[in-house]
């Protein structure tokens, strides 16, 4: 499946989601009851997990070893059957893929000398005892051989027992790499399928046996987005089983590299995330308490709040084990009998804790224990907390909440003496900086490593920026954020070219990297809502050891930030003590300060290592690299903890800057290769760092601290009369600080010890994308930027640098304005659509933006051409597959907005609105031509609204920003704007840049079956930005239920965002385009759904190219502008727009008031004509192309690559890849019938409707149900109704009302979203994640229920509790899970549990 | 949050009120349990903007409004004890009760 030019990008964006559950006997009784109720609770949860024509992605347990069992098998091959029973005794579940059957017997033997080796003695095999013939058909295919051994292990000791099993699952893992190891274990067995959670017992034989029996059970149900489902990828694995994403796990994986723990091969997240933790605990000896706690530490914010033998005790961790696991995560594992649930440091997971008569439970889902058999109150494990259950057969289970498990960390910490000494050398800052304790008296402050020739005059001049790969933008973006201390606003999309293009501008490797962003399966994080957990943190210099056995103790210096400021660039500018002040304000320091102290004022230099990263181009870079590896090497050895690569010594005798990307990629993974990363840092110290982009890139590949020296220098020079140097490079200083922070969030990160090679690169050659090992779009092995390539570039670095001539630094060609002109000239009338197709073609000719641009569409022979009106270009019930692209009413003026919808009516294309909330006058006249977004903000989504049309669009991210929300200063919430959302003018709205409600796939499902609940008529849709690994992301989206993919390229326009995300975050449409398709054909998932793609499209070319690269409708946004006649003056962010199309001013007067000049108001009908025009001349240039190809309808083109061929500028890109087609077809068809059906797990919510509305019917105006017993599987209960009411009656205040009362019942998720006025449900028990959101009247009330013991328990809700609610009456009598009411902007609410013993102040 | 009524009753956890733009929160304070101003103020998030005052006579009559729908409905429940609880803290609502509400945003100066 992997394809050899793209290495990983397939593995790497492996995703699990899914259901996970736990049950612990707490007398210590061993059952087979314990076991059912875990697959039972699964099955509950069935909606939790993905599948594919009714067959489930996989789902497994982890239970204790069936001694019983294996005792009976021991006595029938007549051994003692107390051998089951021995402390010594082993059992291994392996799986052998079908592949691998044939050569089953041999693997086998092979694995067995293994053993024999290791001297483990097997006593008894089984193979095949599984009933395949259950499985689904596709299942059946791929089932399986199922191997299980038992044995005895020579060791006598547990602890080298269970070391000793580790090493043989390695040797297994790395020599019979085929063999997936289920579990090989002296306490758990391991047991799981490809398919829903009722076909454990059915397909294992072992799991119906009344003998199987298990005290601690876990279970996990899994949602894959992987193209195909394994059931290698099912959980729970040797340790735990986890519902999530890790965001950091590049990071991790590297970090546990350099711990010398490998990565599973070809494993997901989670299996590298289990794969870290037990290597910790097997080759560190650590308490599973501890490797969880180091893997999951608590955010630093809270750890100062601790007492301080507990932050020693997370300053250890962190310094040992430096990158945390971030991103959803709620994890169950086991360790021997040690059990713990844990959720990640946002709380983005859910996970009730909870005490049913003989259990412990652990779930994603409270309601899979019925509210009866609960005895307390079930409880959400808040943000960070875990909670460990220590239980065993015999023992009765003992609960460890989180204060008693940091207790036990403090005690295993004390007990490590040694080790915990090294904390005397780890300093938080220099002892030196300020106060001289360690310095000699008037010491100057080092010189040595830079140059001594170094000399800040020339710095910058003209031909060294430009020799360094400075452009226009850089100098631009430097200027404005000295000056004004934030960062850079603009708005419309990004119209330069790929990097590729242009390589006379120099481009450095950042520039052909683009940020990758968290979509869907993962979350952006909401920076602004979270700041608390935000930390830039690193550590420099050498890390400690566990055991306390190395030779020299470690040395390391804690920044709060990896940015240096340095003195030497500023020499003769600006004071070094004012500089000290600067670094002070952000908790950092001077370069030169961190220098001396690491060498005491050179007393000691040895402990700093200077590399030279310049290189005579004629000797070639991968010389160059190999030498300053060696080098590395040689310093490590000899003591150096920092090594600073410097290159300043660029462009002096035939020298040129090695580019700190490639550097840091290659000397990084050398360092861990060769096990030398953590006795030293890397500090980059480079004249090529010249934005936010590089810091990220740099650090992201393995920098520990940056010394920006030219960067600092320059911004420098922006010092004006009222800003000295010293307020400019403070403000320079914050606005990078924060950018990075933004950077991390808008891929769910918040500690940048996390943040790794998270980018993709468009356009390298293989030999430069082996040492990036990031994702490479358009690789090749002829086309593209190579080794060779950054030599003869440097060459012309070179001669630039020294030519002395009248140097250019490079800026991007202007483009819109001439494509606005051609378009506007359409629009009025002037031309028509033969002209504009030429013309626009001349301008993509010469100014290249986009891979679409490299290709032509391959022309048929003349006498195959049709005539124009033979062609068809329609697609459903509409004329032409053209969307204008989604804008929002607060970004655009009324007349402009309202011509969009109008002009789409009369050309018959789909108008999508932005998030904002329709004119409500508007709300359901255009409904065939409107399709509505739902985003964040949720600003006036109600259940009107989903009824208003047949298009809903769930707005995961748009290409001009991923990753990122929006903000609509108070002023521009004019009363117009309040009403359409739902809100109150003048007051400030915010859109996060996540949905509080969508956490990862199961959550997007989720919301799927809500929007079709409320509207079953409608389709729906959702919009993402294109990143690496969109393929799988795609997948995810078609199994989660939309009908609509739409991908946003990052070309896209905006009424604002910043720069740096326009232009450095996400990934052009075409590549977006192509790898979904792709990916959606080879899961056999793209008939289902329609592509619709966004992103900088501009002509009927464009589309065509679109279309004919796998999207069936492109969206237009910029061209709408423009035909509604923008000059692209990009002003839209500033409300002074002056044509009146973005901006909220309406009359002449308003305008000259605010200093706008010539302002000319659109006049709504006028435009709406223009528009519809364009549009049309638009479909006729499309219908002329396709007669063109001779082809009769266009849908029929959908994905056919083949009539595309790259033109031109092969050298430079090699777009082959795009149009590869798809590698297979896994059709449905392939498959034998019948295929499985299933009885729908939620149908409560119809049925109450369809009950109710046949009372209204005849004439009732009140209608009462009742029902007892209602489970998690019953989902949006409520909302059915609420819709049916609103397209019956309308939302005109219906006197109908309908009254539910549930008892004892905890129904499951999205209970009342979107409800209404008229309906009154309450709840005796408790509910879960997403109850009443979007809700505009009506009543939800939560209270607690009764159990078997006549015991008042539960009353609480779940996660996004009243998100984006309007109205209504919300009362929840408990707890509510993290984040409620976000977004709430008119509901009233009652939490009403009280306070009934003093409050700590600890809040976990 | 940008609108709306919230009456709290408990302990609200940590991180509140960040981004919160409008609406108002009703909380009720426990003193004799240690949960006082300087509490409530701990729990407020880095990112929250509010103040924190005296409950008004409007507010007042707010948590009336919304306390006596909730008792109204613990009635229906047979939930008698509780009852009796939460009728006791509405009795001195104007001493149990604050209000959280957003300071105004200075609107950001245009670029």
């Amino acid at each position: 499946m992997e394809n050899k030019l793209h290495p990983g990008i397939y593995r790497e964006r492996e995703k699990d989601a899914c259901a996970i559950v736990a049950f612990i006997d707490k007398r210590g009784h061993s059952t087979h009851a314990n076991i059912v109720q875990t697959i039972d609770a699964l099955r509950k949860m069935g909606h939790r997990s993905g599948d594919i024509n009714g067959e489930g992605d996989g789902c497994g347990i982890s239970m204790d070893i069936p001694r019983d069992i294996w005792a009976r098998r021991l006595a029938g091959i007549h051994l003692s059957p107390h051998l089951a029973e021995s402390n010594s005794f082993l059992v291994g579940h392996f799986l052998l893929p079908a592949s691998a059957r044939s050569q089953a017997k041999k693997i086998i033997a092979r694995a067995r000398q293994i053993f024999k080796r290791q001297s483990v003695d097997i006593l008894l095999e089984l193979s095949g005892k599984t009933c395949d013939a259950e499985l689904g058909p596709r299942a059946r295919q791929d089932a399986p051989l199922f191997w299980q051994l038992s044995g005895m292990i020579p060791d006598t000791s547990r602890d080298a027992s269970r070391k000793r099993l580790f090493r043989l699952q390695l040797e297994i893992e790395s020599k019979l790499p085929e063999v997936h190891i289920a579990s090989l274990s002296l306490d758990t067995v391991v047991f799981k399928v490809q398919g829903m959670p009722d076909l454990l017992p059915r397909v294992f034989p072992e799991l119906r046996d009344e003998d199987t029996r298990s005290v601690i059970t876990l279970g996990h149900g899994r949602y894959s987005t992987n193209t195909l489902p394994t059931v290698e990828r099912s959980q729970p694995f040797s340790i735990l089983g986890h519902n999530g994403e890790i965001n950091t796990i590049e990071r991790l994986r590297s970090t546990g590299r350099a711990l010398k723990i490998e990565a599973v091969p070809g494993g997901s997240d989670s299996q590298d995330l289990n794969r870290v933790i037990e290597g910790l605990i097997n080759l560190y000896d650590l308490d599973v308490l501890e490797a969880m706690e180091m893997v999951f530490p608590t955010i630093y914010s809270e750890v100062e709040k601790y007492p301080q033998e507990l932050r020693d005790v997370y300053a250890f961790y962190r310094w040992f084990f430096s990158c945390s696991a971030q991103g959803p995560a709620a994890v169950l594992a086991r360790s021997g009998d040690t059990c713990m649930g844990s959720v990640d440091a946002l709380g983005l997971r859910p996970l009730w804790f909870g005490e049913s008569d003989y259990n412990y439970f652990l779930s994603s889902e409270k309601g899979v224990v019925d509210i009866e058999h609960n005895m307390t109150d079930p409880r959400p494990l808040a943000p960070g907390e875990k909670i460990a259950i220590l239980a065993g057969r015999g023992k009765q289970a003992e609960v460890l909440d989180y204060g008693a498990i940091q207790a036990r960390l403090v005690k295993l910490l004390s007990s490590r003496r040694r080790t915990k000494k090294y904390l005397n050398s780890l300093y938080t800052g220099i002892p030196s900086a300020g106060k001289n304790t360690w310095k000699k008296k008037n010491a100057v402050i080092s010189g040595q490593f830079l140059r001594e020739d170094f000399s800040i005059a020339g710095l910058h001049d003209p031909c060294f920026l430009a020799a360094l790969g400075w452009s226009n933008y850089d100098l631009m973006i430097r200027q404005r954020v000295a000056r004004d201390g934030r960062e850079v606003i603009g708005s419309m999309g990004h119209t330069g070219p790929l990097a590729s293009f242009v390589p006379g501008a120099l481009p450095n490797i950042a520039d052909y990297c683009k940020e990758n962003v968290a979509v869907v399966t993962n979350p952006a994080i909401d920076r602004e809502r979270e700041s608390e957990h935000f930390s830039t943190r690193v550590v420099l210099g050498s890390r400690p050891d566990i055991r306390g056995e190395k030779g020299v103790p470690p040395l390391g210096l804690e920044l709060d930030t990896p940015l240096l400021l340095g003195a030497q660039a500023f020499s003769g500018i600006i004071e070094v003590d004012r500089c000290r002040d600067i670094c002070a304000k952000h908790s950092t320091f001077l370069f030169e300060d961190v220098i001396d102290f690491y060498t005491c004022q050179q007393r000691d230099p040895g402990l700093v290592k200077l590399i030279d990263a310049t290189y005579v181009p004629a000797e070639g870079l991968t010389a160059r690299l190999e030498n300053l590896a060696k080098e590395t090497k040689m310093a490590v050895k000899e003591g150096a903890v920092l090594i600073v690569l410097d290159d300043s010594n660029s462009f002096k005798d035939e020298r040129v800057f090695i580019d700190p990307a490639v550097l840091v990629a290659y000397l990084h993974d050398f360092m861990i290769r060769t096990g030398i990363r953590r006795e030293a840092s890397l500090i980059v110290q480079s004249a090529a760092v010249r934005n936010l982009h590089d810091l990220m890139l740099i650090t992201g590949l393995g920098a520990d601290a940056l010394h920006p020296y030219l960067m600092w220098h320059i911004s420098s020079k922006y010092a004006a009369e009222k800003q000295d140097t010293g307020v400019v490079i403070d403000n320079t200083f914050s606005v990078l600080q924060k950018g990075m922070e933004k950077v991390m969030s808008t891929m769910g990160i918040h500690e940048l010890c996390g943040y790794g090679r998270i980018f993709s690169a468009i356009g390298l050659q293989s030999d430069l994308a082996a040492i990036m090992r990031i994702p490479n779009f358009c690789p090749s092995d002829s086309g593209g930027l190579s080794i060779a390539g950054l030599d003869e570039m440097a060459t012309l670095r070179y001669s630039k640098a020294v030519s002395g001539e009248e140097p250019v630094i490079y800026k991007e060609p202007v483009r819109n304005p001439k494509v606005g002109r051609i378009l506007r000239n359409v629009a009025v009338g002037k031309t028509g659509y033969l002209e504009m197709a030429q013309e626009l073609e001349k301008v993509a000719e010469d100014l290249p933006t986009g891979i679409r641009h490299l290709l032509k569409v391959i022309s048929a022979a003349k006498v195959q051409r049709l005539t124009m009106d033979k062609v068809d270009i329609s697609i459903g019930n509409h004329a032409m597959p053209l969307v204008i692209a989604a804008m929002s009413f607060g970004s655009q003026g009324e007349n402009s907005f309202r011509a969009y919808a109008e002009a789409a009516q009369k050309a018959n294309i789909v108008c999508m609105n932005g998030e904002g909330g329709e004119i409500p006058e508007m709300l359901g006249k255009y409904r065939r031509n409107r399709g509505q977004q739902i985003a964040s903000g949720r600003f006036g989504v109600f259940m009107g609204f989903l009824n208003s049309t047949d298009f809903l669009e769930i707005k995961i991210g748009q290409g001009a920003k991923p990753g990122e929300g929006g903000h609509l200063p108070g002023n521009k919430v004019s009363d117009m704007v309040a009403k359409s959302r739902h809100c109150k003018e003048g007051i400030t709205l915010i859109s996060p840049s996540n949905h509080h409600d969508i956490y990862s796939i199961e959550d997007l499902a989720q919301i799927i079956t809500e929007l079709k609940t409320a509207n079953p008529h409608t389709r729906v849709s959702v919009k993402i930005p294109v990143t690496s690994g969109v393929g799988t992301i795609a997948v995810g989206i078609a199994k989660a239920g939309a009908d609509i993919l739409n991908i946003s390229g990052f070309e896209g326009g905006t009424g604002a965002a910043r720069e740096h995300a326009k232009r450095f975050v996400g990934l052009p449409a075409e590549i977006g385009v192509s790898e979904a398709h792709r990916a959606l054909i080879e899961s056999g998932l793209r008939d289902g759904i329609e592509i619709w793609t966004d992103g900088g499209m501009r002509s009927g070319d464009d589309v065509l190219k679109m279309i004919l690269l796998g999207a069936n409708r492109v969206g237009l946004g910029t061209v709408a502008l423009m035909g509604v006649g923008c000059i692209s003056c990009r002003k839209c962010h500033l409300d002074r727009c002056p044509r009146g199309i973005s901006t909220q001013l309406r009359t002449r007067q308003d305008a000259e008031a605010r200093g706008v000049k010539g302002f000319t108001p659109r006049i709504l009908d006028a435009e709406s004509e223009n528009l519809a025009r364009l549009l049309n001349a638009i479909g006729d240039e499309i219908r002329m192309r396709v007669a063109e190809l001779g082809e009769q309808r266009l849908q029929d083109l959908v994905g056919r690559t083949d009539l595309l061929r790259q033109y031109r500028m092969n050298d430079l890109l090699d777009a082959a890849d795009i149009l590869r087609s798809p590698s297979s077809s896994c059709d449905p068809d392939r498959y034998p019938k019948p295929q499985i059906v299933r009885k729908p797990l939620n149908y409560l919510t119809r049925l109450i409707s369809d009950l109710a509305m046949d009372r209204f019917e005849q004439g009732d105006t009140l209608v009462r149900f009742a029902e007892e017993g209602v489970h998690s599987t019953d989902r949006a209960v409520g909302t059915y109704l609420a819709g049916a009411i609103e397209r019956k009656y309308g939302g005109s205040n219906p006197n109908m009302k309908a009254v539910l009362r549930l008892g004892s019942s905890v129904p499951g998720n999205g209970l009342c979203a979107f409800i209404s006025q008229g309906l009154e449900t309450v709840v005796e028990g408790g509910s879960q994640d997403g109850a009443a959101k979007g809700s505009m009247g009506g009543l939800l009330g939560v209270f607690k229920g009764q159990n078997v013991l006549g015991r008042r328990i539960d009353g609480s809700t779940g996660k996004s509790f009243a998100y984006g609610a309007m109205g209504g009456l919300l009362m929840v009598q408990n707890l509510a899970d993290s984040r409620a009411c976000i977004r709430m902007s008119g509901a009233d609410i009652v939490f009403g549990r009280r306070i009934t013993e003093p409050v700590c102040d600890d809040l976990t | 949050m940008t609108g709306g009524r919230a009456v709290v009753l408990g302990d609200p956890g940590p991180w509140m009120c960040a981004g919160m733009t409008g609406g108002v929160i009703y909380q009720c304070l426990y003193p004799d349990y240690g949960f006082n101003r300087e509490a409530l103020e701990r729990r407020m998030a880095r990112g929250a903007n509010v103040t924190i005052t005296k409950i008004s006579k409007d507010g007042l009559n707010d948590v009336r409004e919304l306390l006596g729908k909730y008792i109204e409905e613990l009635e229906k429940g047979f939930q008698t004890d509780e009852v009796q609880d939460v009728s006791a803290i509405l009795q001195e609502a104007g001493k149990r009760f604050v209000m959280i509400n957003p300071k105004p945003l200075r609107p950001p100066s245009a670029e």
